[in-house]
């Protein structure tokens, strides 16, 4: 019996990156200007009233203005040319709102993280998303970096979770849609708009979402293979039967012995270096209860194939769970050797995508640091290290790769070498003119970094 | 005066380009015929098109749509014509382009979980399609036997069962539409990763002002493990009510809530969707879960001691599909019924956070006595989204015109109390002057704009959504009412 209480949340202070620390009020820190250059200055104002005052100064000056949080996201997409004026919301940073009966929260785009995180947690509620609670971050970053971790399948993407969203244009007017409500049809839907914008629209100032009920008891399995095939082929079981996993990852051995280091269990040293999957349950305890039964089932079809399967102990749960979430970030973003690749395509084509990108490697000079597929979502994150001609060269062919498989996806990181030549997305966005048309509505003066994206 | 009125007499089109290739029973232009289209399902507003082009195929949008753009026409996208904002509702010189014709399931890939649609498919015409599949279409509002595909994805319907599962835009994975002037436009997709903005996310629930949807990718569900559903009878409305905020609370995540009131239940009781509801009742709750069964029976058990907290004066319990269908009957057919208690029917959307639904409803009924008027309730529960109709006489001005009072009142009771003015039916003609109770002038000005960037000269269902009288700072709303002299 591997059941878990899942509530993980209450977290050790973390570990503080001084990279990551503007040093003083309106200077950069060391990551922003690694990122950025030299010549980039910090407004950090108190509220919407300040912002827009800030934005309507900057006009004219030839400074490109980039909505900031607390830019540890600073290296997504390529960067801008010349001065720049990194607006952060880093002192927007109260709860405006928590409605824990309604399972509504309304926050400022500034706020923390841990702060939100943990003021859910006093109502054992959060944001159906697997967001770390040591970390650092804005929930505005958040949202314009529309992240989503492993358990995307289960509970959707940032996307429907957002129920009201509000923020000023580049040329200093409010925007807002939604509510407080968990159903809303008043007026355009903005918030899909701005999740994921990255900064190329205005500035976000605050977000409304919906919450949910932490499961009473999370459980974890893993099963270990030799053969890819093998461990696709069970994987893939989970989707013909009543079982819901809120993860379900297959991950190469690289990203096995990733994450083995990460655990402390005496077991966890014993995990052989192959190929892996994992899976989560969450729920109410008979429903986790009856979901093991089923799996176990599913473990007694491919014993054969199967070189073990294990149930994660209490100490390996969270490492394991952080080294998933954790997968889609560059462990440092001051590394110049590695990249980091996101494909999406429909599901069941995951199986060939995996096929396709160890081809692809083997072909390459390129080394993996792990990849992780899931077969449920149609999701998968390759990490990989190399030279920067290496890394240019493979780039390239991953790039041919989701053209011909026809997938989509996103350059997650790349070394600051390469950045200026690798666009965000992996394919170029059909709708480029219909997109400039409403970049137009919201930057008419070309004030933000309207590229990134 | 409707405030169709206002708008004035167009020039005669000329039709020969059209004629050139519709065949003559795809398009009608006889003042008769035409006044079909009048309206939607919301009776308040009405005024015929100039022309019906019954469209088959994206290309013939795509030429109806250009024709349009010559004769400075503007144009109204129509499904099956039950929106209750008056979406679909023409304004002068409008072409109704009807998309019921474009009915086909183009592709359904059971192992990705998706379907290709034209936007003329009926929603529940999807589901029955792909149930020997094994899955299904999840978004199920209440007209899902008539309403199309398109209609959802423009209005951003709900459902009973959108609780749990979504509403329209959360299994809406892309679209091809034809914009207003003829571009066509692939957005989005089966792959959720899509490069550049979520622009699907952005049309989804546009009401027809981005253009004529004439493809959608939607994802398919498989249906639940395990279903069960209950009948909770109360002699306070207000009771039923706490007893939602208490599941809501409690963190069960039911498949559906839904309320209705005594009037209704009345109506029901009396029409033929007759489902056995105690008709002294004050109101009843329905309730159903979805899962696997384990968990459902743990979940029943905190859901009955709910209910013998809020007193409910009795609890059924659906034993088999038969059983459940029974309970369900009454709320599927509900609206129906309501079309007995008097000549029309004004539904109204508002939406509240679900803690308020008891003092809500308490001050629905004041305004309803206050404005002599006869409201039943019949509403989403679960999701606050509350559905206070009114019934009345059309043809009595002064009757018309306390309703429209009334229903003011009430969504503004909505908005103060924390909620807005639409949670699936859309702002529409109806509730394009009430806009400015949930938004600023300054956000509306946005949104303008960007419908601007989208379709400059507001040929695409104009007079829709946003108040006649906004101007946004560029002047180019004032070309609102410009429509052909
Ligand atoms: C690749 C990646 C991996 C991640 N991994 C994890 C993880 O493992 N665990 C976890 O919990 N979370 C993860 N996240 C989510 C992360 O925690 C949040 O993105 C975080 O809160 C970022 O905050 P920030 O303030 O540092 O963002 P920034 O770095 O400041 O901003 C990120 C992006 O959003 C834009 N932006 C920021 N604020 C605004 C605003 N108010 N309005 C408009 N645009 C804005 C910026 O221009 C930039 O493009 C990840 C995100 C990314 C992109
Ligand atoms: C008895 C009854 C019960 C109802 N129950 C519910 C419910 O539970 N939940 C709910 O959300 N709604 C409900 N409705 C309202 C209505 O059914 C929905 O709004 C539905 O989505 C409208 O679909 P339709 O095909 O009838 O669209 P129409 O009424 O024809 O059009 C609605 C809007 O969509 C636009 N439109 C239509 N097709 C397209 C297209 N292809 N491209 C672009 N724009 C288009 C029209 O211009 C109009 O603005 C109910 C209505 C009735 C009469």
């Amino acid at each position: 019996m591997n059941l878990k209480t899942s509530h993980s949340s209450n977290a050790q202070d973390p570990q503080i990156d001084e990279r990551f620390q503007r040093p003083e009020p309106s200077t950069p820190s060391e990551h922003e200007r690694w990122c950025y250059g030299d010549d980039v200055e910090v407004s950090e104002p108190e509220n919407e009233e300040e912002l827009i005052d800030i934005i309507e100064n900057s006009a004219g000056k030839g400074q490109t203005l980039i909505p900031t949080g607390l830019g540890h996201h600073a290296y997504l997409g390529p960067p801008p040319e010349g001065k720049i004026l990194l607006v952060s919301t880093s002192r927007m940073n109260s709860i405006v709102q928590y409605e824990p009966e309604d399972f509504t929260i309304g926050v400022q785009a500034g706020v923390s993280l841990r702060h939100f995180i943990q003021e859910l947690a006093t109502n054992d509620q959060e944001l159906a998303l697997d967001l770390d609670p040591q970390r650092d971050g804005t929930i505005g970053g958040l949202v314009a970096a529309n992240w989503h971790g492993p358990r995307r399948h289960q509970h959707g993407l940032l996307r429907s979770l957002i129920i009201g969203l509000s923020g000023v244009r580049a040329n200093g007017v409010r925007f807002k849609s939604g509510g407080m409500v968990v159903k809303n049809v008043a007026g355009y839907d903005l918030g899909k708009l701005l999740v994921g914008s990255l900064g190329t629209l205005g500035v976000i100032t605050q977000i409304n979402f919906k919450l949910r009920q932490r499961s009473e008891v999370v459980s974890m399995g893993l099963g270990f293979f030799k053969d890819p095939e093998d461990a696709f082929a069970f994987a893939q079981e989970f989707a013909y039967n009543s079982v819901e996993p809120a993860i379900l990852e297959v991950f190469n051995p690289e990203a096995v012995a990733g994450f083995k280091k990460e655990c402390s269990s005496s077991h966890s040293k014993d995990w052989p270096s192959e190929w892996g999957v994992v899976w989560k349950l969450e729920g109410n305890e008979s429903s986790v209860e009856t979901q093991e039964r089923e799996i176990e089932a599913l473990k007694k079809n491919r014993s054969a194939s199967a070189s073990g399967f294990e149930s994660l102990e209490t100490e390996d749960l969270s490492a394991v769970s952080r080294y998933l979430t954790q997968f889609s970030e560059p462990d440092d973003p001051f590394r110049q050797d590695l990249a980091l690749l996101r494909f999406s395509l429909p599901a069941r084509n995951t199986r060939q995508l995996c096929r396709d990108v160890g081809r692809i490697q083997k072909d390459s000079k390129l080394l993996s640091e792990g990849q992780l597929f899931s077969p449920l979502s149609g999701m998968s994150v390759i990490r990989l290290r190399g030279d920067r001609p290496a890394l240019k060269a493979g780039l390239t062919s991953y790039r041919e790769l989701a053209k011909e498989a026809s997938a989509q996806g996103k350059v997650l990181f790349v070394g600051k070498d390469l950045r200026r030549e690798q666009t965000y997305s992996l394919r170029a966005d059909p709708n480029r003119a219909l997109a400039e048309k409403i970049q137009k509505v919201f930057d008419p003066k070309q004030c933000l970094h309207r590229s990134r994206l | 005066m409707s405030h169709l009125d206002s708008v004035s007499s167009p020039k005669t089109p000329d039709f020969s380009a059209l004629k050139s290739w519709i065949p003559p029973e795809r398009l009608i232009t006889d003042p008769g015929e035409v006044s079909v289209y009048e309206c939607d399902g919301l009776p308040l507003h009405k005024k015929s098109p100039i022309a019906v082009v019954l469209c088959k195929s994206e290309e013939e949008v795509v030429q109806t749509v250009k024709w349009c753009d010559r004769e400075g026409l503007p144009f109204v996208p129509r499904g099956a014509g039950t929106g209750l904002s008056g979406g679909a509702t023409p304004i002068t010189a409008g072409v109704i382009i009807d998309l019921n014709r474009m009915n086909r399931i183009k592709h359904i890939d059971a192992e990705n979980r998706f379907a290709i649609v034209e936007p003329g498919v009926i929603n529940n015409h999807l589901s029955d399609a792909t149930r020997p599949q094994g899955l299904e279409y999840a978004p199920d509002p209440s007209s899902q036997r008539a309403c199309t595909i398109g209609g959802n994805v423009a209005e951003n319907s709900g459902g009973p069962h959108c609780l749990k599962y979504g509403v329209t835009t959360d299994h809406v994975l892309g679209l091809r539409v034809v914009l207003p002037d003829g571009q066509i436009v692939q957005m989005g997709g089966p792959e959720i990763d899509q490069p550049g903005y979520d622009l699907t996310g952005l049309f989804v629930g546009t009401e027809g002002t981005f253009g004529i949807v004439t493809e959608v990718t939607v994802n398919l569900i498989p249906p639940p493990p395990s279903v069960r559903t209950y009948l909770a009878i109360f002699d306070s409305l207000g009771l039923a009510c706490r007893m939602v905020s208490q599941i809501t609370r409690s963190g069960i995540l039911p498949a559906a809530l839904e309320i209705m009131d005594q009037n209704t239940i009345r109506a029901v009781e009396a029409s033929v969707f007759r489902a056995g509801y105690p008709e002294d009742a004050a109101a009843v709750l329905l309730i159903e879960t979805h899962g696997i069964d384990d968990s459902l029976a743990d979940e029943e058990a905190r859901i009955i001691e709910f209910a013998q907290e809020c007193h409910a004066i009795e609890f059924r319990t659906a034993n088999d599909e038969k059983e459940r269908m029974d309970l369900w009957k009454g709320r599927k057919g509900a609206f129906g019924a309501m079309g007995r208690v008097n000549t029309d029917l004004y539904v109204l959307d508002g939406v509240v956070p679900r803690t308020q639904l008891e003092s809500v409803l308490n001050r629905v009924g004041e305004i309803a006595e206050k404005h002599q008027v006869t409201v039943s309730n019949v509403f989403h529960a679960g999701d606050g989204n509350l559905h206070p109709n009114i019934s009345y006489d059309g043809r009595d001005p002064e009757e018309s015109h306390r309703v429209l009072e009334a229903g003011k009142e009430i969504l503004q009771l909505c908005v103060d109390s924390g909620g807005t003015i639409s949670g699936e039916h859309g702002i529409g003609l109806e509730k394009s002057e009430f806009l400015p109770m949930v938004f600023s002038d300054e956000h509306i000005d946005t949104m303008i704009e960007l419908r601007l960037a989208v379709d400059p000269q507001e040929r695409s269902n104009p007079q829709k959504i946003f108040p006649d009288n906004r101007v946004s700072k560029d002047g180019g709303r004032q070309k609102l009412n410009k429509v052909p002299q």
